[in-house]
Formats: C-alpha cells, structure tokens, sequence
C-alpha cells in the first residue's frame, strides 16, 4: 500500500469514528470511504449522487 | 542502457570530456538495470547522473519532486557561456519502445520515443518519473515526509472540496424548487385577502354613496334656508322701499356730504345686519338643542341672560344718549350664556354616557383590529363569545348611549361669538360719526331717516343678491350631484318632496339633527377602511409577489427523503474539510517548528497518526546505536523522538544518518508513480551494504512491476573505477 493510501486510510478511520453517525445509513459509511481512496478525477457527480440516494 | 555519448566543453576551464570506457562500458553491456558506480573524486560519476537527468528534463520538475541543489546543478547545462554540451543517449523501456535523448551543439534538447516525433517534457514527465536524489541529513529527510503528508493531505482537501462545492449548490437550489403546497396556501390567502379587499371597497363605497346623499341632504336644506331667508328680505324689501317712497329726498345738502352720509348709514346697516345674522345663529343653535335650553331655562339669571340677549338691538340700543351701559350688559350676558355653555358641555363630556360610548367605542375599534388580523379567537376562547355577536352587542350598547357632538357646538361659541364686541364696538364709532356729520351738515331726523331707509333697502338687496347666488350655486351643483335637471329645484315643495325621499332612503329614518355629525362619522369610517384595505393591499402584494416568485421556479428532482440525505451527506463532507484544514494547520505549524504542544483531542489523534504515516515512510525499523534494527511504532512530532518496540525512545538527533536516508529513499521509490521510471542517487556513501540492499530491493519491486527504465548510484572509491550491477 502505498504511504498516500495509508494516509487515507487513517484520516478515514479517523473522521468516520467521529463524523458519521449511528444512524448513518451504512451505505453512507460505505461511500464516505470510496470518496477517500478515489482519485481526483475519478468522483463523478451524477455517480456520486445516484450512490447518495442509493437504497441500503 | 544501449547509448551514452557526450561531448562536454567547459568554456572557462577550457577543458573538454568524453566518456570513459571503463566506466560506461559494463553498463552499455550489460542487461541489467540497476548500476553501482564507484569511483575517486572527480572521475565523472556524478557528471553521468546529471547528464541523464538533464537529458531527461529534470531540471523542468517542480522542486516538490527534485531537490533544490541538484536542479540548479542540472540547470546550469543551459548556461551557453557555461558549457557546451553535445550528447545522444538511447534507453530502452520496460515495453521494448526505445527512448533517445539527443542535443547537438548550439541546438535544443531533443526527446523521441520509438523514432516519433521528439516531445516536451511536459509529454514525458506524464509518463516517466525521475528521481534524483542524494542521502542527507535524516531531519532533511522528515521534512520530506511531512512534506508529502502535507501534499496527501491537500490532495483530500481538493477532492472533498469540489465535492463539497458540488453538493453546497445542490442543496443551495433545494430552496428554489417549486413547492405546491405552498402555492395553493398562497393562492388560498391570496383569494382570501382579496375578498376582504372588495369587502371593504364595498363598505367603503356605501358609506361615500351615503356621505353623497347626506350631503344632497344638507344642501337642499340649505336651498331651502336660502329660499326662506329671501323671502324675508324680500318682503322687508317691500316694505322698506314702500316707506322710502313717502320720504323726500333732502336738500340743500352738497353730492359729497350726501355721499358720505350714504356710505356711512350703509356701513352701519351692514354691521347691524351682521350683528343680527351671529345672534340669529346663536338663537338657533341654543334653541335647536333641548337639553342646553332647558338647562337655561332651569337658570333664572341664565335665562334672563339669554333673554336680554335676544331683546338686544343694536340698531335701537345706540340711538341712546348713552348706550355704554346696555352694551356693557349685553356683553355679560354674552359672556355668561358662553361660560354656561361650556361648563354644560365640559359636564356632558365626562359624564357617564360620554365615557361608555367614547370607551366602548374604542374597544369595537380594538375588536375590529382583532377579527381583521385574524386573532379573535384567543379573546372568543377568554370570554366565550364570539367576535362578530361581541361587536354586536357593544353596539346596541353604545346606541343606549348615544352622545351628541358637541364639537360644532363648542366651536362655534368659541369662534363665531368672537368679532361682536368688534361689531359694536365699530358700529358705536360709525354712529357717532353720523350723528357729527348729520349735525355738521344741519340734516334733519327726517333726513336721517330717509338715508336709513335707502341704506336698509340697499342691504336688503346685497342680501337678496348674495341669498339668491348661494341658493344658485347649491342649487347648480346638487342637480350635477343628484343627476337631475336645475329645474326640478325651482320650488320649496319639489325641495322638500326631494328631502323627504332622501330621508326615507335612511331606512332607520332617524337621522340626527346634525348631518355633519353624521358625515363626519362616516369620513372617520372610511378613513379608518381606507387604511385598513391599504394595509390588505400592501398584504396581498406581497403575498402575490412570493406566489409569483414560486410560482416560477422548477419542480423539484428529489423528494424530501432523498433531500435530506444529500443535505446529510453535504454535512459530512464540510465537516471533514473542516477537519482536513485543520490537520494542514498542524503539518504547518510543524514546518515552521511551532508545534510545541496542543490540548486538542482531535489534534492529538492527527499527530499520532503522521507519526505512524512517517514510521511506516521508514519501513518501521530503526538502527541504534548498536547496530541492531528495532522496529519503530511512530514518530512524535511534538517531541521530535521515535517510538519503538518496548517502550524505547530515541530522540531523532541520535538516528543514524545511513538508515535514516534508506528509509526515505525506499518510501520515494515505493510511492513514485508513472508508467517508467528512472531512479539516479549521488553519494550513497553513507549507507552500508545492508542499508542499500533494502534501498535495492525497493528499486527491484518497481523492476517487477516492469517499470523500472534505469537506477544508477554513485558511491565514493579510492581505488579506481568500479561497476557493481543488480
């Protein structure tokens, strides 16, 4: 793993632990953290919103 | 490597290089793609490293990628007065494509990938990473770490942040989108308020038509004033010109002195005639008012008063030798009746009725203001009755206690009974001057007479005139008002049948004797509907304006559920940027060595983890001073130590420099990124064999990773040129 990632991966850790909430639907969780491995060129709006509204 | 030719000319030295066999051969031979070169000073193995990094445009890379040194050492090859650098070197990529750098003197570099067409190294760098190193001080090195957290750490803020600009519009526009439930609820007061409105321009509109016929009233009235009054001067016309035709005209008296006596008989004429016209209309508004006439009545000085007013002429009073003492009594009546008056009227005012119908007015007032803003119902909760039946009986109320405007009344006390005393005071004065002219002039009583008369009659004609141009005038402009021809005012009886019909439209038919009470009450009724339908107006403006303004906007693409979680989601993502500016915050401070100490949970936990992030950037292993490795846990950027196995610190001071510059060389490596890449360390002499088999063996993943183009290091040696291959 590269030492970005690792970067990532804690930052994730970190901010899911106190930034998403119990009542989060999980889904939510789940795309928090896609958005934080994907590249910047890889984050499409639509996609980002279909996955938003997505059903858990 | 399959090329590597130069021709290197140092202008001011005046020395010219070419490449040694013994150093390049073994590499151009050999298959392999990591070299070892070791050599004595000034061999020119650090002139080969510069010279592909050159050729390969690292001197173009940011000083984010390529130290500060090394670049400008590269960059000085550009330096025509400097050198003449002529060179042509073929690199063979890990895809079998063939790279050739070439540059011939006084010309441009020149980059060509499989023979195409040379591109910049803007093309190249898209592909093929260059790193370019040499081994430093461990604490040059952590910056470098922290320096890349600082470019992970920015990178996150950039892509949160144009998914956050994103997601800030979106929701932005949730507020702009069409609500039809709105709509309707607006649309619904609007109508509502709309009606209200034509309520009240229909209230507003009986009561002008009525104001109009109250005043057709009065003005017919008046037309009848006038046709009486005139009458009257018409007869006193007759009879006065009758008597004036038994009078001689007197002689021997001069045009001059004639025309004197003449303007000075009219002048008392006309002041007798106003005199009489004020007590006439006093008269009438005490005798027009029973209670007030009663009240007098029940006084006996009072009414004596009253009385020796009316009995008072002044025409009579001032042919007395000495009239000062009737005057005297006059203007006490006047001032006694007045002063009654007053008191009579202070009384009613603060009387019971007054106060009931002045009270309970304004609380109908307050009622109204309550059932037009809609808020009744709290007071209909209180009191358990409705607004409407309340307002009701507090009319009834009210109309138990009717109460006279006294206002007209008072006024006219005040005002009108004023110029008397002037009156008098001037008739006194002109009669006295007739009396000296009269005996000046040797007229006789029978003379006098005869200028009395022809003033009378004279008078009595203005007045005919003035009676018959009001009664012309009101006559002209109720027609226009009713809508009938002048004619059908030609007599008292068609006045009074006109009358009589006005009355009967006033159902109740009990009018007040005051129509200007009445009117009055009705301007003040329409004044207060007036501002009330202004304030609905400004109401339904406003509303129609927010209906329009709603009415234009976009259905809206989510629903509320799907709203909330993006506005969810939009919240997530500004509260991690929040946090992700903060934790750049903390690698600056840090840089600027400010980061001495911090209370902050959430800043303690950041620090923890970039000092995991630059262990791990150090494989996790540490040398000490014994030579052993010992695996390392985190870095402590407060307190600048390492935290290793066991509870071992080790304060960065004391990191052996080789292994400190392993561990970063091998986290660059490992973290480069691009289709190609070309690894070139200068001076790795301060790492032992075992530390630069570990920086090897991460050249060597990027080998097995088929991307690895060339790495070549140099190495001091006293003993000659020497070539060791990986």
């Amino acid at each position: 793993m590269k030492n970005e990632d690792i970067y990532r991966k804690e930052i994730l850790e970190l901010l899911r632990g106190h930034l998403v909430r119990e009542t989060d639907p999980s889904s939510i969780s789940e795309l928090f953290e896609k958005l934080f491995f994907a590249e910047n060129n890889e984050v499409n709006n639509e996609d980002l919103i279909k996955k938003i509204l997505e059903d858990e | 490597m399959n090329k590597l030719d130069y021709n290197l000319e140092i202008i001011g030295e005046k020395k010219t290089f070419t490449p040694r066999l013994e150093m390049l051969d073994p590499i151009l031979k050999s298959d392999k793609k990591i070299f070892e070169i070791s050599g004595n000073n000034g061999c020119g193995k650090t002139f080969i490293l510069n010279l592909i990094a050159f050729a390969l445009d690292a001197d173009k890379l940011g000083e984010d990628r390529i130290l500060k040194t090394i670049k400008e050492r590269i960059e000085d090859y550009n330096n025509t007065d400097y050198v003449n650098l002529e060179y042509s070197l073929e690199l063979e990529l890990p895809d079998s494509k063939k790279l050739v750098l070439t540059k011939d003197k006084n010309s441009a570099k020149r980059i060509q990938i499989d023979g195409c067409a040379p591109i910049g190294h803007k093309e190249l760098h898209s592909e093929l990473s260059v790193i370019y190193d040499v081994p430093r001080d461990p604490s040059e090195r952590l910056k470098g770490v922290v320096k890349d957290l600082k470019k992970w750490n920015d990178n996150l803020y950039s892509k949160f942040d144009k998914i956050n600009s994103f997601l800030f519009k979106l929701t932005g526009d949730f507020d702009n989108v069409r609500n039809q439930s709105k709509i309707d609820r607006l649309k619904s007061e609007s109508e509502f308020l709309q009606n209200k409105i034509q309520g009240k321009t229909s209230q507003i509109e009986s009561l002008s038509s009525q104001i109009d016929q109250l005043k057709n009233l009065d003005n017919l009235k008046k037309m009848l004033k006038y046709s009486r009054a005139n009458d009257e001067y018409e007869k006193n016309l007759v009879r006065n010109q009758k008597i004036f035709k038994t009078l001689t005209k007197p002689k021997k008296i001069e045009k001059k002195d004639e025309l004197k006596i003449q303007t000075l008989t009219s002048e008392l004429e006309l002041l007798n005639s106003d005199f009489e016209n004020i007590i006439k209309e006093l008269i009438r508004f005490i005798n027009g008012d029973s209670e007030v006439l009663d009240e007098i009545n029940e006084s006996q000085s009072v009414s004596n008063n009253y009385q020796d007013i009316q009995n008072f002429k002044l025409n009579e009073i001032c042919d007395d030798v000495d009239p000062t003492e009737k005057i005297i009594s006059f203007q006490k009546s006047i001032e006694e009746v007045k002063n009654f008056v007053f008191t009579f009227i202070e009384e009613k005012k603060s009387g019971p009725s007054y106060k009931v119908h002045n009270t309970y007015s304004d609380l109908i007032e307050l009622l109204d203001s309550l059932i037009e803003n809609e808020i009744d119902h709290h007071l209909s909760k209180v009191i358990s009755i409705d607004s409407s039946n309340l307002k009701e009986q507090l009319k009834s109320l009210i109309d138990q206690h009717k109460i006279k405007d006294y206002d007209v009344f008072e006024s006219f006390f005040k005002t009108r009974l004023k110029p008397l005393n002037g009156i008098i005071s001037h008739y006194d004065k002109t009669h006295v001057k007739l009396i000296k002219e009269n005996k000046k002039k040797h007229v006789k009583n029978t003379d006098s007479k005869y200028y009395d008369i022809e003033a009378k009659v004279r008078v009595l004609k203005d007045n005919i005139k003035k009676t018959d141009n009001l009664f012309r005038t009101i006559q002209g402009s109720c027609a226009v008002n009713m809508g009938v021809d002048i004619s059908h005012f030609d007599s008292r009886d068609s006045i009074l049948k006109y009358i009589d019909f006005i009355k009967t439209e006033f159902s109740s038919g009990s009018l007040p004797d005051s129509l200007h009470e009445l009117i009055r009450a009705n301007e003040k009724s329409i004044s207060l509907l007036v501002t009330n339908r202004t304030q609905l107006l400004s109401e339904k403006l406003l509303k129609d304006k927010r209906l329009a303004k709603e009415d234009s906007k976009h259905p809206s693409k989510y629903n509320s559920e799907q709203k909330n979680k993006i506005i969810r989601f939009q919240q997530l993502i500004e509260m991690t940027i929040k946090e992700i500016l903060l934790y750049q915050n903390l690698i600056n401070e840090f840089q600027l060595g400010n980061l001495h100490s911090t209370n902050h949970e959430n800043d303690k936990l950041f620090i923890e983890i970039a000092g995991k992030i630059i262990a791990s950037s150090m494989d996790n292993k540490l040398l000490r001073s014994g030579g052993e490795f010992i695996n390392l846990h985190s870095y402590d950027m407060i307190n600048e130590e390492f935290h290793c196995d066991d509870g071992i610190v080790i304060k960065k001071a004391d990191v052996s420099t080789g292994l400190a510059s392993a561990n970063y060389l091998k986290q660059r490596i490992e973290n480069v990124e691009g289709k190609y890449v070309v690894v070139l360390l200068d001076e790795i002499g301060n790492m032992d064999d075992k530390i630069l088999g570990t920086v090897i063996s991460s050249i060597k993943k990027l080998e097995s990773q088929n991307r690895l183009v060339l790495a070549a290091f140099t190495k001091p040696r006293t003993n000659g040129i020497k070539i060791i291959e990986y």
